[in-house]
């Protein structure tokens, strides 16, 4: 994991200077309302329904020990004793006081953590793959680039004022896993024929109002000329992009106007005149980076006799196995397995998690995979590296924990935003409609025999839950005043991303479960053996399922 | 006359902005900033010596169109309409890093005292505060809000990793 030195340290602690300047500034009402927002908003806080939101960066899903027991200590004494894993691998606070935010960002830096560009129009965290570095499907580790990108776009000087946000994705493995395709940037790091290292680029991708699966600019861009590509792409769209209009304002809008060929022509002119500039990244540097995501002191195990320790512990104990089945997942390294930490146990908004929980992720982390954790864009934790030996243990520790729900990838592993509960800008609640679904859906077998389902949920049409990419979507909207729910098929966000379509009229909350409950019905009578909902969705279409849902509902 | 941090300090303006200019004849005497369309269209007629000259790049200008009058002018000024609007970042960087231009480059109008500092890593080097209300000393303290920065910019052209 990168770890920070003096200059890292030292540029963020003249950040938590500079943003309690500033905070001074507007409490004294010398920095007025408006000039203040796009301020606190690149440090991270939101101002919403009932307090603050704090969006912590957890820069492309990594963090320690020590940093999960930082934000313990935060949520206890600075918010409500808990907090949220967001959908882009951020964490989130939801209660702090804005007076109280730059000792929250000061005890943040001594860990190495902050809320830099967390939020506002700049460039935000870079996400990456939760299992970057130990997956089987990997052909380069993106975490040095991740890492490359952190670091030259933050306080970059000319891009904090963009006409909208932007987010940048990263993936090395053959699953996207990373969601790249729905990002304001996507890369596919990858080697070519010659083994040399670099990056497939997508552009213009993004959920929201208007979502658009990106469209690739460049099939192999060598890795030094990463940042200054990069460079060119959001200096065009610095430019160009739509500043009258904030829904017509992401990137995504201005490559659809110009249509990619022109928007490549922009970008190739731009990028030709400054591709040798000081931002070209010598292969020295990357090596560096390279140097801080080593493999950790992994002890050579032989697969087999790590299966066979378990074997029988596995035999004897049915919900441990199904627990393995659903939440862990192949290590690159033999004897080794990634474990993730299920944030989704009914009756817990998906994605949140108390002080003392996070306290004890942080010592199973010391205990069990080398004080290290991951976010999941689906807002579950991971522990990357365990001893496959060590399963039925740590099962048990997860299992008094709370963290042992066995429904990773499962239907009740929803991505759900904060919804009518706590944003500004909900039409509807969504928290509530994840939990009515978990309940109705409490058949352990049912939900193993449907297989694999993305079931997203947003509150509005910003989409925060990734509705459009759930194989299974939904999205709170109001009709004079009342909250209804319209529900979307066929969504994916991974390699085939494609968008849902909509079933037809919206649905009230009480008619959610049941309606979920027709369509799995159709899948279940209607798929073919090894056919996953989406894949049965793709060969028979939407028509079916609307006809049974509405059929029904007359 | 409003002040203007110039280079770090503070200054008088001796610079008069024309925004909109009628024809060259009735010109003041003295250094004048000109809108870039004015200075392209009448460029020919313009006898003002390069040290009275300067030219002022509006957001929704190409910055690449200045090119061929950067030898004639002393100052290149680019007008912040408002201050979320991020054009002039990178404006200036096109005039600076790409056509190479070494005079005054001066941010004016409504940009904010907290984006002095990334202002200046974007190539400026003088600030003329729209906003009579600022005070612009307490402004200049904001220049250096940091000491360190990870990437390029035009005033360290190195990024971080080769002073670590
Ligand atoms: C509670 C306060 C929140 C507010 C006010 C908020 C606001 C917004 C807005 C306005 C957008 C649309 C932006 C656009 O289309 O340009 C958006 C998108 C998004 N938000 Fe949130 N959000 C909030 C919480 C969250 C949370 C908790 C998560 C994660 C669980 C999240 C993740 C996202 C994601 C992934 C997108 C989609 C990005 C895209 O359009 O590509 N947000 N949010
Ligand atoms: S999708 Fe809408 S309701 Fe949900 S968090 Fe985002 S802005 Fe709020």
């Amino acid at each position: 994991m990168y770890v920070y030195d003096q200059h890292d340290a030292k540029i963020l602690s003249e950040r938590v200077a500079q943003f309690r300047g500033q905070t001074e500034r507007f409490l004294a009402g010398e920095l007025k309302e408006e000039q203040f927002l796009p301020l606190r908003l690149q440090n991270g806080l939101y101002v919403q329904r009932l307090a603050p939101m704090l969006r912590i960066n957890v820069p492309y899903g990594m963090m320690n020990s020590t940093q999960l027991r930082r934000l313990a200590h935060i949520a206890r004494h600075y918010d409500k004793g808990y907090c949220h894993i967001s959908t882009r691998q951020n964490v989130q606070f939801n209660w702090p006081d804005l007076a109280e935010v730059p000792d929250i960002l000061a005890e943040l830096a001594e860990v190495g953590m902050h809320a830099t560009q967390s939020s506002g129009n700049c460039i935000r965290n870079t996400t990456s793959d939760q299992f970057a570095g130990i997956a089987s499907d990997e052909s380069v580790d993106p975490r040095p680039y991740c890492e490359m990108i952190r670091q030259w776009s933050s306080f970059h000087p000319e891009f904090a004022f963009l006409p909208r946000k932007f987010k940048i994705a990263v993936t090395g493995a053959d699953a996207d896993r990373a969601a790249i395709r729905v990002h304001d940037i996507g890369l596919r790091v990858k080697k070519n024929d010659a083994g040399e290292v670099g990056f497939q680029v997508f552009v213009g991708g993004g959920l929201g109002r208007t979502p658009v699966i990106g469209q690739e600019i460049c099939d192999f861009l060598p890795e030094n000329d990463l940042l200054t590509y990069l460079e060119a792409i959001i200096r065009v769209y610095n430019l160009n992009g739509n500043r009258q209009n904030k829904y017509k304002a992401r990137i995504k809008i201005l490559v659809r106007a110009l249509g990619i060929d022109t928007f490549k022509e922009k970008v190739t002119a731009q990028w030709q005149r400054m591709k040798d500039s000081y931002t070209k990244v010598p292969g020295e540097e990357i090596d560096r980076l390279k140097g801080f995501f080593t493999t950790p002191a992994y002890e050579s195990l032989s697969e087999t006799d790590s299966t066979q320790a378990i074997a029988s512990f596995a035999e004897d104990n049915t919900a441990f196995k199904k627990w393995m089945d659903r939440n862990t997942q192949q290590h690159k390294v033999a004897g080794y397995s990634a474990v993730t930490l299920s944030l989704k146990p009914t009756g817990v908004a998906p994605g949140d998690i108390t002080d003392s929980q996070l306290e004890a992720i942080a010592d199973l982390a010391d205990k069990y995979s080398f004080g290290e954790v991951r976010t999941t864009h689906e807002q579950n934790i991971v522990l990357a590296d365990v001893k496959t030996a060590d399963l039925p243990e740590l099962w048990q520790a997860l299992k008094d924990n709370g963290f042992a729900t066995p429904n990773i990838g499962m239907l009740t592993d929803m991505i759900c935003c904060p919804g009518g509960d706590f944003c500004s800008l909900a039409n509807a609640k969504s928290i509530p409609i994840a939990e009515d679904i978990q309940r109705t859906f409490d058949d352990w077998d049912y939900l193993y025999d449907l297989g694999p389902i993305d079931l997203n949920l947003s509150g509005c049409m910003n989409a925060c839950g990734h509705h459009h990419v759930g194989n299974i979507g939904i999205l709170g909207v109001d009709k004079k005043g009342k909250e209804f729910y319209q529900v979307q098929l066929g969504g994916q966000a991974g390699n085939d991303a494609s968008l849902g379509k909509v079933l037809g009229p919206a649905f009230t909350r009480e008619e959610i479960p049941e309606v979920i409950k027709t369509i799995l019905d159709i899948y279940v009578n209607q798929r073919t053996e090894e056919e996953h909902f989406v894949d049965t969705y793709q060969r028979i279409g939407l028509e079916p399922f609307k006809e049974r849902v509405y059929a029904k509902a007359n | 006359m409003p002040k203007l941090i110039n280079n770090g300090v503070l200054e008088e303006n001796v610079w008069q902005t024309i925004s909109e200019p009628t024809d060259v004849a009735s010109l003041p005497e003295g250094k004048v900033l000109l809108p870039l369309a004015f200075v392209q269209a009448n460029i020919d007629e313009i006898t003002i010596s390069k040290d009275n000259l300067g030219i002022i790049i509006l957001p929704a200008d190409a910055a690449e169109d200045s090119a061929p009058l950067l030898d004639k002018v002393s100052v290149v000024a680019f007008e912040f309409q408002n201050f979320m609007d991020g054009r002039g970042f990178s404006q200036a960087r096109i005039v600076r890093e790409e056509l190479g231009f070494e005079g005054e480059v001066r941010a004016t109008g409504q940009f904010i005292r907290d984006q002095l500092l990334y202002l200046k890593r974007c190539g400026f080097n003088a600030f003329e505060f729209g906003d009579e209300s600022v005070d612009v000393e307490a402004a200049l303290a904001s220049l250096s809000d940091f000491t360190e920065y990870y990437q390029a910019g035009v005033d360290e052209p190195k990024p971080l990793y080769q002073r670590r």
